[in-house]
């Protein structure tokens, strides 16, 4: 059933973001043509508009990536779309997890395009690019170094984990604002920052023990136990956070 | 497995302070036609949205074919709500894929069928159709389905008469005869000549369950006329006392 929910989730993320996608991607393409270096180095376009309209995709994209976020979950299953979605034969944390996911591929989506669009934009040469012995260089590099993929690996964890963290506490503002019967917006906004302040006090009294301290002294004595304790400590409030929002929904649905 | 479809023992609900439900006991078997009749706010909807799942009971029990609320309940329950609940961007078409992939019951022939015989083009993005049409498709969602329990919410309020007589007869000419309907309305006289059995609902209370038959036998006057008669509002003396 998760995999059914992904596939609509997915279909209706496709559905408003193919079209910024392919316009931040497009119009990194045309700004190659424009964007040009002088003899100084100094980055000029012919076409300041372009490269405006550029920027403003980017930061657009961005934007709508959050609301999106939020109005999947707040629309689809607080608001009466969730006459809909609750009426599924699936379990609540089915339902919260589909979304977490898309949002999750989403903004790391963005992040792609976002980082991808310089590289077009850049007037590098693609047929060299391209060549077998510039990547046959870089795999040999990376054989040489394996820890180097493993840490990149553990980054990406470590990246997933913070995302899904913001995005949890997203999920659970919104659900303690649905608890409300009246200025569910604000409630919701003002438990964002609760529960930001929430965290911030809670690891700096957690850090604090000193058994605690010892503890992170030896899991952080390496760059790779660093990331993988960073993804772990970012993991376990978004997971309780996450317990919480499905808790809710399951037993304190109100889609009045 | 019990023969009842719906079993509520001891139901209440209350939304903070205020309750809807008052300790609902209430028994329904399966293929009836039933009406869940009371006036606004006596808790029809409440009762309709604790059986499908959508809202949790504050005390009591209560069971869909023998099992409690969850993901296999709400496999045989179609829900029909009393608003629309799907998102503009979709077609009808995009609607009847989620649910029969979600629902094995979901007829999509029957779907698709009855949307020619109701006048909906189901390739049409539902944001370019009118109030009636998206109604028209939330209605051919639920009776596609050949669910064990079918739950009406108020499905002819708010439309013409003549709307409802058709809206009517999409339900009865639709529904899986195995399955029990639970019509939620005031209206009472356009419902009552499908109706098997009548529950009058009254400040969170059952007042009254019983067949449609037995009603017009026992009181000598139609479910309608004793509807008046039980909710019938006293008229506000002038000293603006009731």
């Amino acid at each position: 059933m998760l995999l059914k929910l992904l596939k609509y989730d997915f279909r209706a993320m496709w559905k408003q973001f193919s079209l910024i996608w392919g316009a931040a991607l497009a119009l990194a393409l045309v700004n190659r043509f424009t964007v040009f270096r002088d003899a100084g180095n100094n980055v000029h376009s012919n076409s300041d508009l372009l490269l405006f309209a550029f920027m403003c995709v980017i930061v657009a994209m961005f934007v709508i990536a959050i609301i999106f976020v939020v109005n999947r979950f707040s629309k689809g299953l607080l608001g009466n779309e969730g006459y809909l979605m609750h009426t599924l034969p699936v379990r609540s944390w089915q339902l919260v997890l589909s979304k977490l996911i898309c949002g999750v591929v989403n903004w790391v989506v963005c992040g792609v395009v976002a980082l991808v669009s310089p590289f077009i934009m850049a007037p590098l040469n693609w047929a060299e690019l391209f060549q077998f012995p510039v990547w046959s260089d870089i795999l040999q590099g990376i054989m040489k170094h394996p820890g180097t993929l493993v840490l990149m690996a553990e980054f990406c964890l470590a990246t997933f984990s913070f995302l899904t963290l913001f995005i949890a506490s997203m999920y659970l503002a919104m659900a303690v604002g649905h608890l409300f019967s009246r200025h569910r917006r604000l409630v919701s906004v003002a438990a964002f920052i609760g529960l930001y302040i929430l965290i911030a006090n809670l690891y700096e009294r957690v850090f604090s023990y000193s058994g605690v301290q010892s503890l992170m002294d030896m899991a952080t004595a390496n760059a790779y136990g660093s990331m993988l304790t960073a993804s772990a400590t970012t993991l376990i409030p978004a997971a309780v956070f996450l317990a919480a929002v499905c808790w809710i929904l399951e037993n304190k649905l109100n889609l009045e | 497995m019990s023969d009842c479809l719906i079993e509520c023992r001891g139901l209440y609900k209350s939304y903070g302070l205020r309750p809807a439900l008052r300790g609902v006991d209430l028994e329904v078997g399966p293929g009836r036609i039933v009406g869940l009749l009371g006036p606004n706010g006596s808790g029809k909807t409440t009762l309709i949205k604790l059986l499908c799942g959508l809202l949790q009971p504050t005390t009591g029990w209560l069971a869909v074919d023998g099992r409690a609320v969850g993901p296999y309940t709400k496999s045989v329950v179609s829900y029909l709500p009393d608003r629309m609940y799907f998102a503009d961007w979709m077609k009808a078409t995009d609607l009847f894929d989620l649910f029969r992939d979600f629902y094995q019951d979901f007829e999509y022939e029957k779907a698709m069928s009855m949307c020619r015989s109701l006048g909906v083009e189901p390739g049409d993005r539902l944001k370019a159709m009118s109030k009636g049409t998206k109604e028209k498709v939330q209605l051919v969602l639920v009776m596609a389905r050949s669910a064990k329990l079918y739950l009406l919410d108020e499905p002819i309020a708010g439309v013409d008469p003549a709307a409802r007589d058709f809206i009517l007869r999409t339900i009865l000419t639709n529904y899986n005869e195995e399955g029990t309907v639970l019509i939620s309305t005031h209206l009472i006289s356009d419902v009552e000549k499908v109706l098997d059995e009548a529950v009058f609902l009254k400040e969170g209370k059952i007042m009254l369950h019983a067949t449609v038959d037995d009603i017009r036998e026992k009181e000598g006057k139609s479910v309608d006329a004793l509807f008046r008669e039980i909710f019938r509002a006293e008229p506000m003396w002038e000293g603006g006392e009731l």
